[in-house]
């Protein structure tokens, strides 16, 4: 069981050493921008989330457990960046509960979240409470609105690139898994219609995602989810219509156009020794970017396109 | 296999025996048998072409040096040297990948303890949890219960209590033994105090004392946890004004860790016993508050007494030899006074060991004629001020008293240094021709006449000195259940050729930081920060000798510990304090010593006293502020923080010190006694200018 929780080794992060990776400057601009209850994501209980769900289990209390799932959830979807981590345990939730994973219970939790969780750690429980409805498309926009929601509302200046990500994510995967392919559907022009309208929906979020990294300081974690998705989603260019293929092009860019931004960031990063968890998760840093005559082409132009519309929610 | 495989293996399976017989301080001597006379240890490391540092460490010395470390953390020996082996081994972390059980089980139960011990409840859960993991693939390496017991206390540490009862529950179910579950049910107890239960508590605690009583053979970590349930059971019983019941139960906690003493190992258990003396220090807490009309109380104190003194205090109540200070007294009945510097050391060179004093000490000691225990004097110009505890005469008394005119010249004569010193070769070298040292040597005075002179101003004792600080117990005295400072200087003062010399706040500091403490000390940086900003000349050093050849100020912040070498005051480089450069050092000079064992004297040994504070005063010192114990990192460094902001160009440091100790308790009357008593500042300058 433990194993599962720490499914990385664990790092021997020494005892005395209180100095840590502050999170809440990848959300907020300064530290605890948003004040209130609940548990934000450089409290210590999100530091040891794992810590916490492992003693809980072990002591088996229902209401600590959900408790301490849903801050773990916060803790992978803040810290470690992956919704891989968290689904094991939110499944494992509802199979000790003996409930599915319905909109139902969902609703349940993001409740419980709301008093538990706040800030930043709020936005990422709900993201993940999200992500376990990946099948059940009529459930997933609800939680993805309080989770937008919850954004707006918890003083978070960063981490918008990371909630158009997801929903990139959620419209590609529901494409590419779930939707009949027209070769097997009874009605495959309607098929073939909701595919590709799913599809360039997803991207078109992702490309959206993609120019607010851009706006936001540099984030090693976003670079890499960009290029996760850019590569996950890789057979997905295929449903693109043709005459449209030309945006994966464009986010391509775009993303390169973020490796280069905040060069002075990502050679701290690049030097930083090594003694942070995090690495554990990115074991290939960053390349060095160069920009190219084509990435500065498409940075002037966005930062053109940013300054004509005047905020990014409207270019988005 | 050849010779150090065998010693190795023989040593770790002796450990594990007496570990099972409960005896631990018999495993941690024998795992520092072989440590110190096996050729391992850390080889020298190398510098790769790439600038990473390799070591080659031999595993089987990890292990040793953790389960060694573990083992002195619960005993509470060996001061941060368990934090020190553990920062050295994270340090080392990215290169071990701790691939042998054995080695991950050791250093999961250190670092679970070290975790709980600077109350890290989250990290403890995370390793307690490993060690569980571990525990769960090789279930022979040790007790699944002692790993879900130091869960459940870490996860009641962060809040989770439905979860800590839980695991509390688990943990009772997994002892082995009626007796290991007793050990789960007292730190159960305490969660149920904590949580507002304190009659349940009282209950937990109450089996705990009857499973343990009831056992045939019972082990000294038995008897010590009966001493622990007892202890807080008292305390509860204080707290529901059960006194007799209270009284009742400190008492026989006291019997019972004689007891424990008595076990094979733990005869050789010495004063630096920390989780003796925190226990002792827990009853005589209690104790204060039981009023003083309640039966049985005198002979609990008696009890607590008894394991609270060590050998040289037995000897103060023999009186064997004469002293030539009884001149001074004008009582025409002089009685003869104890020369500790023959007796007591001869007792503890018989002895080799802390040495027990026995019933018949105690009754003299509480029962017979007034022993004086302190002096603190005062002076002025035409008369001498002094502070004496008298303990005798079925209690124990603060004196304070004023000698005048020709007793004063007398007394003066005796506590003036003499103002040639040898240069005497050797490393240490204690001054013995010097009065000051003979007088402190005795530790002792005739002044029973004082007393009678000065009835007026005498105060009720509640609490007496104790353990190793026998020479200048002046720091754990509480006169009329008031902490001694806050009336009355907590300074030795020793008057002499340069007492009208204030110790300002000086031009030139230096001081030496251990790193592996600079977390402890943030706050006491700031402050010299704070000083080098007003135009103190503030240097680190690593080195000792040129430091205190030429520094005004001198303030160590660092390890201390005592050695069968004497007291060595040891830096990050290695290099430690040497008796030629205590003497070379600045004459008028004050030296603050942040640092365990500084100020007490080294006779648990057997050997000859090596007092570095007196040898510091001699060697032209003005004033030197030391522990007389083991401290606490933080308390230390908050109470450092607080002398050092008082250090100003017309505040000496006895008056530093005494204003420090003042504004802590001040601030929290409730400040336990190890956060203030263990500080001791001896000074030639008066405190009054």
């Amino acid at each position: 069981m433990r194993d599962s929780v720490t499914a990385f080794p664990l790092t021997y992060q020494p005892i005395e050493n209180t100095e840590r990776w502050d999170f809440s400057s990848i959300y907020y601009d300064g530290q605890h921008a948003y004040d209130g209850p609940g548990i934000d994501v450089n409290d210590e209980p999100v530091y040891f989330a794992g810590a916490r769900l492992g003693a809980c289990w072990t002591g088996g209390d229902e209401a600590e457990i959900l408790d301490a799932t849903l801050v773990f959830s916060a803790w992978c979807m803040t810290h470690d960046f992956r919704f891989s981590s968290a689904r094991p345990w939110l499944s494992r939730l509802a199979n000790a509960r003996e409930v599915k994973w319905d909109e139902a219970f969902a609703e349940a939790l993001a409740n419980r979240a709301e008093s538990v969780l706040r800030g930043a750690a709020l936005v990422g429980c709900l993201r993940a409470i999200g992500g376990m409805l990946y099948r059940r498309p009529n459930g997933r926009p609800a939680i993805a609105r309080r989770a937008r929601e919850a954004f707006d509302n918890c003083g978070a200046v960063y981490g918008l690139a990371d909630l158009l990500a997801d929903d990139a994510h959620a419209h590609l995967c529901f494409a590419e898994r779930s939707v009949l392919p027209p070769e097997k559907s009874p009605d495959p022009d309607r098929s073939e219609l909701v595919r590709r309208t799913l599809v360039t929906r997803g991207w078109e979020r992702l490309a959206a995602a993609a120019v607010v990294a851009y706006d936001e300081p540099w984030s090693p974690f976003v670079q890499y989810r960009l290029r996760h998705e850019l590569k996950e989603h890789r057979s997905a260019q295929s449903l693109m219509e043709p005459s449209r293929r030309g945006l994966i092009r464009i986010i391509e860019t775009i993303v390169e156009a973020v490796e280069c931004r905040w060069p002075d960031a990502q050679r701290r990063w690049r030097e930083a020794p090594p003694r942070d968890e995090i690495y554990v998760y990115f074991i290939v840093r960053p390349r060095p970017g160069e920009p190219t005559a084509e990435t500065q082409e498409v940075a002037a132009m966005v930062t053109e396109t940013r300054q004509a519309a005047g905020s990014w929610h409207q270019l988005v | 296999m050849n010779e150090t495989d065998r010693r190795l293996i023989d040593a770790w399976n002796d450990a594990d025996n007496l570990e099972r017989r409960g005896d631990w301080v018999g495993a941690l001597a024998r795992l520092r048998e072989v440590i110190s006379s096996t050729d391992m240890g850390l080889p020298s490391p190398t510098r790769r072409d790439d600038g990473i540092v390799q070591f080659a460490i031999d595993a089987r010395w990890l292990a040793l040096r953790a389960r060694e470390s573990f083992l002195a953390l619960s005993l509470g020996q060996g001061g941060e040297a368990p934090h020190q082996y553990l920062a050295m081994y994270e340090s080392l972390s990215p290169q071990l990948p701790e691939s042998s059980s054995v080695l991950r089980f050791w250093m999961g139960r250190l670092r679970v303890a070290v975790a709980l011990d600077h109350g890290r409840h989250h990290s403890a859960m995370e390793w307690a949890l490993d060690l569980l993991d571990v525990l769960a693939e090789e279930p022979s390496l040790g007790s699944r219960a002692e790993a879900l017991g130091n869960l459940a206390v870490s996860a009641s540490g962060v809040g989770l209590r439905a979860t800590a009862a839980r695991l509390y529950a688990q943990a009772m179910e997994a002892a082995a033994s009626p007796a290991d579950a007793a050990g789960v049910k007292s730190r159960h107890a305490s969660f149920l105090y904590n949580g507002g239960d304190a009659a349940a508590a009282a209950t937990e605690y109450t089996e705990v004392v009857d499973v343990l009583e009831a056992v045939d053979d019972p082990t000294p970590n038995d008897l010590l946890e009966i001493v622990g349930a007892r202890s807080r059971r008292a305390e509860l019983r204080v707290a529901a004004q059960d006194y007799t019941a209270a009284v009742d139960d400190a008492r026989i906690a006291a019997v019972t860790l004689e007891q424990a003493r008595a076990l094979t190992a733990y005869a050789s258990a010495r004063a630096i016993d920390q989780l003796v003396e925190d226990e002792l220090m827990r009853l005589t807490q209690t104790l204060r508050g039981v009023p003083t009309d309640i039966e049985g109380l005198h002979a609990a104190v008696g009890e607590v007494l008894l394991r609270m003194t060590n050998s040289a205090l037995a000897a103060l109540n023999r009186r064997e030899t004469p002293g030539s200070a009884a001149d001074l007294d004008s009582d025409p009945d002089p009685r003869p006074l104890p020369d500790l510097s023959t007796s007591a050391l001869a007792r503890a060179r018989l002895a080799k060991r802390w040495y027990p004093i026995e019933q018949h000490e105690v009754d003299a000691f509480l029962h017979g004629d007034p022993t004086v225990m302190i002096v603190a004097t005062n002076e002025t110009e035409d008369e001498l001020e002094g502070l004496t505890v008298l303990v005798g005469n079925g209690g124990q008394k603060l004196v304070r008293w004023t000698v005048q005119d020709e007793a004063a010249s007398v007394l003066r004569d005796l506590l003036r240094p003499s103002p040639a010193r040898d240069a005497e070769p050797g490393a240490w070298g204690r001054p013995t021709s010097d009065p000051i040292f003979e007088l402190l040597g005795r530790a002792l005075l005739p002044v029973e006449s004082l007393r009678q002179s000065t009835e007026g101003w005498t105060h009720g004792l509640r609490y007496a000195p104790y353990g190793p600080m026998w020479r200048l117990p002046i720091g754990a005295l509480i006169a009329d259940g008031e902490p001694l400072g806050t009336r009355v200087p907590l300074v030795a003062t020793t008057p002499g050729a340069r007492s009208s010399a204030p110790a300002a706040r000086a031009l030139t500091w230096a001081g030496h930081f251990d790193l592996a403490l600079t977390w402890a000390v943030s706050d006491l940086t700031a402050s010299l920060r704070r000083a080098s900003e007003l135009g103190v000349d503030l240097r680190l050093v690593d080195e000792p000798g040129e430091a205190i050849a030429t520094a005004d100020v001198f303030l160590f912040s660092g390890h201390g510990h005592l050695s069968p070498s004497g007291q060595l005051l040891r830096f990050a480089s290695g290099a430690t304090l040497s008796g030629p450069q205590v003497r070379a050092m600045k004459p008028g000079s004050s030296v603050l010593l942040n640092a365990c064992w500084t100020g007490t004297v080294n006779d648990e040994t057997g050997s000859d006293p090596v007092d570095l504070v007196l040898s510091m005063l001699g060697a032209g010192a003005n004033s030197v502020l030391s522990a007389l114990g083991p401290i606490s990192d933080t308390y230390a460094a908050r109470f450092f923080k607080a002398v050092v902001d008082r250090l100003g160009p017309d505040t000496t440091l006895p008056v530093a010190h005494q204003q420090a100790v003042r504004c802590l308790l001040e601030a929290d009357p409730e400040l336990p006694l190890t956060a203030w008593a263990p500080f001791v500042t001896v000074a030639r300058t008066p405190y009054h200018r």
